[in-house]
């Protein structure tokens, strides 16, 4: 449905308007814009949308390199620009205020993603044994690593599939976070979450105690 | 949310104006899903405010 200048739908029997000196939204100053979704114009909200969308998304693209990251990263500036748009004073410009946010956003992100794949990291040693050690391990340790890999195969019926491949493809393929949220198709905070997750079940499942899992 | 000078070089100001007609294209679904749930957010503010207006 085509939006007039006016922010009603063209199918609507209208009645007659005046006709408005403004120039068209897409032509309008960003101040004028402000001005205009403050008095919840679409037309003037989508203008502004129009103007800023792609420049947040290549900005946060060439800094996530990944859709998913950097969806979730527009999708955070323009509701933050939004939300406090009526408190915007006007003391830089739209351009400066919409980049700040964008650019603190993308940070935080990166941030949060460096963070959490720490965690999982330095969750690893210990939680997960590969091949390897059942190698080196004397006959007890390996019936005790055997009932182990029992234990994490139940658990991980107990995940969806895609989480469980997860899993599967960092701890048996050894893929980064990236490679894996490219072959699952998700996020890559999805991606960690899911290892996060079932990491913290593994320790519940081997020592139930409040503590293990804290 | 502070609207005062943030910290950034010129250059970046440039990246970021300049990136209107390059870079990766985004999913047009995504595009379109966003803007609506975003004009929800602006037309409800709008309401809440001619409705805290009428109460004063």
């Amino acid at each position: 449905m085509a939006l007039t200048w006016g922010g009603t739908t063209s199918g609507e029997t209208a009645l007659p308007r005046k006709r408005s000196l403004a120039p068209p939204p897409l032509l309008r100053s960003d101040e004028d814009l402000v001005q205009g979704i403050r008095r919840s114009s679409e037309a003037d909200f989508n203008a502004l949308y129009e103007r800023y969308f792609q420049r947040v998304y290549s900005f946060a693209f060439a800094r996530l390199r990944n859709r998913a990251d950097t969806e979730e990263v527009v999708q955070e500036t323009f509701i933050a620009v939004l939300r406090s748009i009526h408190s915007y004073r006007g003391q830089s410009t739209l351009l400066c205020w919409v980049y700040g946010i964008a650019k603190n956003n993308v940070n935080n992100h990166l941030r949060r993603a460096k963070s959490h794949e720490l965690r999982v990291e330095l969750a690893e040693p210990g939680m997960v044994l590969g091949t390897a050690s059942l190698d080196a391990s004397t006959p007890e340790d390996q019936l005790s690593l055997r009932r182990y890999q029992e234990s994490v195969q139940k658990l991980l019926s107990n995940v969806a599939d895609w989480q469980s491949e997860v899993f599967w493809l960092r701890h048996a393929e050894n893929l980064t976070i990236g490679e894996i949220a490219q072959r699952v198709r998700r996020s890559n905070d999805a991606v960690r979450s899911s290892l996060y997750r079932i990491k913290r079940m593994l320790v519940e499942a081997v020592d139930p105690t409040p503590a293990a899992a804290s | 949310m502070d609207d005062a000078p943030m910290d950034f070089t010129t250059d970046e100001l440039r990246e970021f104006l300049e990136a209107d007609g390059r870079g990766v294209a985004a999913d047009p679904g995504f595009k379109e899903r966003l803007r609506r749930r975003l004009w929800e957010i602006v037309r409800f503010r709008g309401d809440q405010r001619v409705g805290g207006d009428e109460e004063q």
